[in-house]
């Protein structure tokens, strides 16, 4: 299968020591990876280098096998999109929903001015959000509402690859669901290409085909995610499987 | 021999500055070394309860009651454990502080006693010696400095505000056993908060499940888990995303 992402030997950080350590890892088309690890391990690191707002020290960043430069152009920025930890802090406070959403598509060309409003409509009814969002400012929505915004601007440019972090750790549990069942039907029907960092194992088996491992700024282990919650292949793999709380008694 | 109790709390209504009312006649009680579970989505009035308890009532919230224990000796810990602390004062000097105005002791003794609290709850004695501010420390770290802070209160009762929400998953394990070691050894009951029922099945014997500012339904925890009566109690089941059991 084809790899849309491929990372070589990444390394990156923000001082001396660096806080990825030759990170190598693959996406394949149509495929949810899910990159897991405790506070500290490097995840959202990844994340930042992956969407080009950190440049690696070395290595290099592949979409579909082409190396990314350190200057990418709007075509490239179009390709790789993200979604959050923080809903709250992705939107615009001042900009009404219709805008922010509009001034992306735009601005990435997957909409005319003449059709940005219909394609605007189209979006937030299949994020089951209310009929007056477009109308309405980031403040007047919950929590789980604000997420499903951030989710639908990243994909009303039609990306090639969504990296989500932490989508849904901000959320009580209940709308967690709700979220990654849309996630989970819009993967189907949009065939999403997805790395999706999480600290939580329930969310990942829920969503994920692989499970890749990072410790420490190296990933220990990578592979199918039944495989992985059947029998992990590292001590570390089975620490936070162990850790999980659980709900028999 | 039944424990005596050591909260109770009967028709607690908490209106906000337009007289809506956000918790609905609360009623409930608490024994020596009891753990309640207090689960419900965001927005359904649990935090506001615990403040309600502690007086950390936010402004322009009222409350009335038909009755309550007066003055219980209560301790809070809270959802973010970063921010609960002064983030330009020494964390070691933030404990001994407390310790110095609760138990009404000097400088030297407080220090002592601070001491022994890191090293029971395993946090490294360099944070007496070194000048560590709260962002030099990590989250699990932060969590139990502040239960070192409550626990400096010598509480009858801990308050735990989803403790564990903003700690990943090795972390949250290691902070729910202290817990529980803790209360073993020193005997206070606790309401823990929390939406995640996976969590709360870890450490509570009885849960209240709350909804739009009430309890809709109680019980042991087992009961409520096994055969929960409400529809509500079962969505909260069942959005706990289930992780296989190790095997072998």
């Amino acid at each position: 299968m084809d790899a849309v992402l491929t990372l070589r030997g990444i390394r990156a950080g923000y001082g001396a020591e660096p806080v990825l350590k030759d990170v190598d890892l693959t996406v394949p088309a149509g495929g949810i990876v899910g990159l897991v690890g405790e506070s500290g391990s490097g995840k959202s690191t990844l994340a930042r280098v992956v969407t080009g707002l950190l440049q690696p020290e070395a290595g290099e960043v592949l979409l579909h096998g082409r190396p990314l430069g350190p200057r990418r152009d709007r075509e490239t920025c179009r390709k790789i999109q993200m979604v959050f930890q923080n809903p709250e802090g992705s939107l615009n406070p001042r900009h009404r929903i219709g805008r922010t959403l509009s001034e992306a598509m735009l601005f990435h060309g997957t909409a005319t001015r003449d059709n940005v409003r219909a394609k605007c409509r189209a979006l937030i009814e299949r994020m089951a959000l209310p009929a007056d969002t477009l109308d309405r400012f980031p403040k007047s929505f919950s929590g789980g509402q604000k997420q499903r915004i951030a989710l639908a601007r990243a994909l009303s440019v039609e990306p090639e690859l969504l990296v989500a972090d932490e989508p849904t750790s901000a959320l009580d549990v209940a709308v967690q669901l709700k979220m990654l069942e849309l996630i989970r039907s819009l993967r189907a029907e949009r065939n999403l290409t997805m790395l999706f960092i999480s600290h939580d194992l329930g969310v990942i088996r829920y969503l994920c085909d692989e499970v890749a491992v990072m410790q420490a700024g190296r990933i220990v282990e990578h592979g199918e995610a039944a495989r992985f919650f059947e029998r992990p292949a590292t001590a570390y793999g089975q620490t936070l499987l162990d850790s999980v709380p659980r709900i028999g008694l | 021999m039944e424990r005596e109790v050591v909260l109770a709390v009967r028709g607690l209504n908490l209106y906000n500055r337009d007289g809506e009312r956000l918790v609905k006649d609360l009623s409930f009680s608490l024994r020596a070394g009891e753990t309640l579970g207090l689960v419900g989505e965001s927005g359904s009035g649990k935090t506001l309860t615990l403040r309600s308890l502690i007086g950390l009532l936010p402004e322009g919230i009222r409350e009335t009651h038909e009755a309550r224990t007066d003055n219980p000796n209560c301790a809070m810990i809270f959802q973010n454990p970063q921010s609960a602390l002064d983030p330009l004062c020494p964390v070691f000097r933030q404990l001994c502080e407390v310790i110095a105005a609760r138990q009404g002791v000097g400088r030297a003794e407080a220090r002592a006693r601070a001491l022994r609290l890191l090293r029971r709850l395993s946090l490294p004695e360099s944070l007496a010696r070194e000048d560590r501010l709260p962002g030099s420390l990590s989250g699990g770290q932060c969590q139990r400095l502040l239960i070192a802070m409550a626990l400096s209160c010598e509480p009858e009762v801990l308050l735990c505000d989803e403790p564990t929400t903003a700690l990943d998953v090795t972390v949250q394990k290691k902070t729910l056993d202290l817990i529980r070691a803790l209360q073993a050894e020193l005997g206070f009951a606790v309401i823990f908060v929390t939406h995640n029922l996976a969590v709360a099945a870890q450490l509570c014997q009885s849960l209240a499940v709350m909804r739009q500012g009430r309890i809709i339904e109680r019980g042991p925890t087992e009961q409520i888990l096994t055969s929960p009566r409400e529809p509500y109690t079962e969505t909260l089941i069942g959005a706990v995303l289930p992780v296989p059991e190790r095997r072998g």
